[in-house]
């Protein structure tokens, strides 16, 4: 009888429909309706003269799949970037973090002081960070041309500036290594403290020297950080935009799906695009989530300690 | 004995100081954008005077940096644009937050453990597919370029905080709130006056971290709510009107600093919080 009055006080269903309206509301409206929408979106057109939108069937993807074709299409050069910049994040942004947090874990001078300034750029606006980044390479006021100059390798500015033409997109890569690592560092480094110290105590009276640990000791223990944070870089595929909008708003040569998307609905008069490319990046993305979460499972499998 | 087992071999030393060179030159690069934008604020021009520093220091430049006004928004409206998005949208995203989270951590109903791979569905599906729909939902709505609009966003109850407090209500004892129950409490003041006491400290920290982030939003202002600039979009509207006149780069300068002050004094006291409550990301490895 007691058992069976414990067991009532977790179940009250007005108050849990009391609870969750306000965010079951929310979800409705801007989760399945706006999905819903974002397809019947991707079949229409906007209207100028009318100004209203208008059935338009399978144009707005024949369009893109016309311009993906093309060989100067900029759709192409955005799936490309994309996929650049989930790998440049997931491979070397990752074990760069992994290899800073391993250090700063094994009792570096310095690390507590070192593990906070890393820190500051998670806590720190896009704006901001692009705009003091974009400084450092500007060439008219920047630290690096500066330098370039002071060492007599004025040549090696390019003509157009480090943030435009060829050299745009690899201050993309570099600028996301920058302002990354001390996240991820954070992160990681909570991952590594949870290894119990005895493990460590145990491999150092076995003579195991620092390559050993932090590949068959860490790398295989804080398993299940790495693989989430795999999983999450797949979410920059679609997402990232922030930072190549900010830090090069004028150079097509940055240009990702999600800055695509973006320049698409700013226009507003291509609207049906944006959602077409929308619903074609979560197609995209669907399989790629689970392709990433089976591998990365795989080659990082969790312990549990 | 244990310093036998921690002193390193000389391989080890040439690594870790080289570890502490790459370190110190990677923070230096961290902290000195700052450092020259602050010192290059009291500037009267950076052209002429890019390294040194000033010859005369232009506090001026500060309150001339202020009294900037781009596309109809002044400085100091876009700080309290700011400040009225912080203050509401935090409140309001952990409110919700909380809602969704204490209800299926604590509760048992049906579609419990749906909404719970629902959460994590919703984290994982990218929400750019749905921008362009959701822009067209916010003009026909009306929504557009409101402080109501850009307020209903931040309801979002299964948002990026709701992995955090979920792990807190699931660790928190129900016998609180059994007790209570036993002497007549109801369920609504059993979360109001029990539970949510309990999990003020990680209220507290989720909200220092929402509060940063609704700061530091600089999307969904510029594209939902341009007029009402925050100083996140402001900043980029006082860049793209720079020129030789009445805006200056040193004005720039002295508003990146600025809008910084608030984060890092937070920064400053909450260190702890804040980096303690990253590290544990919800996630367990």
């Amino acid at each position: 009888m007691k058992r069976s009055k414990v067991r009532d006080t977790r179940v009250c269903t007005p108050f849990v429909i009391g609870m969750l309206f306000i965010p079951m509301l929310y979800f409705l409206v801007f989760w399945v309706f706006v999905n819903f929408d974002t397809i019947i979106l991707s079949f229409q057109r906007f209207d100028l003269d009318k100004k209203d939108y208008y059935f338009c069937g399978w144009t707005n993807y024949r369009q893109i799949f016309r311009e993906f074709a093309a060989s100067d299409g900029l759709i192409k050069t955005a799936f490309v970037n994309s996929f650049l910049i989930f790998l440049w994040n997931d491979i070397v942004l990752l074990f760069t973090s992994l290899f800073f947090a391993y250090v700063l874990h094994r009792g570096m001078k310095g690390a507590q002081v070192f593990r906070v300034i890393f820190f500051i750029p998670s806590i720190i606006s896009a704006v901001v960070l692009t705009m003091v980044f974009g400084f450092m390479f500007d060439t008219n006021v920047g630290l690096f041309p500066e330098l370039l100059k002071a060492l007599g390798l004025k040549s090696w500015i390019p003509k157009t500036g480090f943030l435009a033409g060829k050299t745009a997109f690899p201050m993309l890569l570099i600028y996301g290594l920058w302002s990354g690592i001390g996240n991820n560092v954070v992160l990681l480094n909570g991952a590594i403290k949870r290894i119990p110290p005895e493990i460590f105590e145990a491999a150092a009276l076995d003579g195991i020297g620092f390559v050993k640990e932090f590949t068959h000791i860490v790398i295989p223990l804080i398993g299940g950080t790495l693989s989430t944070l795999i999983l999450m870089g797949v979410t920059l595929i679609t997402g990232y935009f922030l930072q190549p909008m900010l830090l090069m708003p004028n150079s097509t040569e940055v240009y990702t799906l999600g800055l695509y998307i973006v320049s698409k609905v700013n226009g507003q008069t291509n609207m049906g695009i944006a959602a077409a490319t929308g619903n074609l990046c979560v197609l995209l993305a669907v399989p790629i989530v689970l392709l990433v979460k089976t591998v990365a499972g795989k080659i990082f499998p969790v312990y549990e300690y | 004995m244990t310093k036998k087992i921690q002193a390193r071999s000389k391989g080890e030393r040439i690594l870790f100081g080289f570890c502490f060179v790459l370190f110190s030159l990677y923070a230096l690069t961290l902290i000195f954008p700052f450092a020259w934008c602050f010192i290059s604020s009291f500037k009267k021009s950076i052209v002429s005077n890019l390294w040194g520093l000033p010859k005369v220091w232009r506090w001026q430049n500060w309150s001339e940096a202020l009294s900037i006004t781009v596309k109809t928004v002044s400085v100091p409206g876009m700080f309290f644009n700011s400040m009225v998005f912080v203050s509401v949208g935090t409140v309001l995203s952990i409110a919700s937050c909380s809602l969704t989270a204490y209800t299926i951590s604590k509760y048992r109903f049906k579609c419990r453990a749906f909404l719970y791979v629902l959460a994590l569905v919703i984290m994982m599906v990218p929400t750019m597919g749905s921008l362009a729909s959701t822009y067209r939902m916010y003009v026909r709505l009306g929504l557009y370029n409101t402080y109501f609009g850009i307020f209903v966003m931040y309801l979002n109850g299964f948002g990026g905080y709701f992995l955090f407090l979920y792990g807190f209500f699931v660790s928190l004892p129900w016998t609180y709130a059994e007790a209570a129950m036993v002497d007549g409490a109801s369920h609504l003041r059993v979360f109001l006056q029990i539970m949510l006491p309990i999990a003020m400290p990680a209220l507290g920290a989720v909200g220092i971290l929402c509060a940063i982030g609704i700061w530091n939003d600089y999307f969904t202002v510029y594209l939902f709510a341009p007029q009402k600039a925050t100083i996140a979009v402001g900043l980029n509207y006082v860049q793209n009107a720079i020129s030789g006149g009445s805006i200056r780069y040193p004005h720039l300068f002295a508003l990146i600093i600025l809008s910084t002050l608030p984060i890092l004094a937070i920064f400053i006291v909450f260190q702890k919080t804040i980096m303690d409550r990253m590290a544990l990301g919800g996630i367990k490895g």
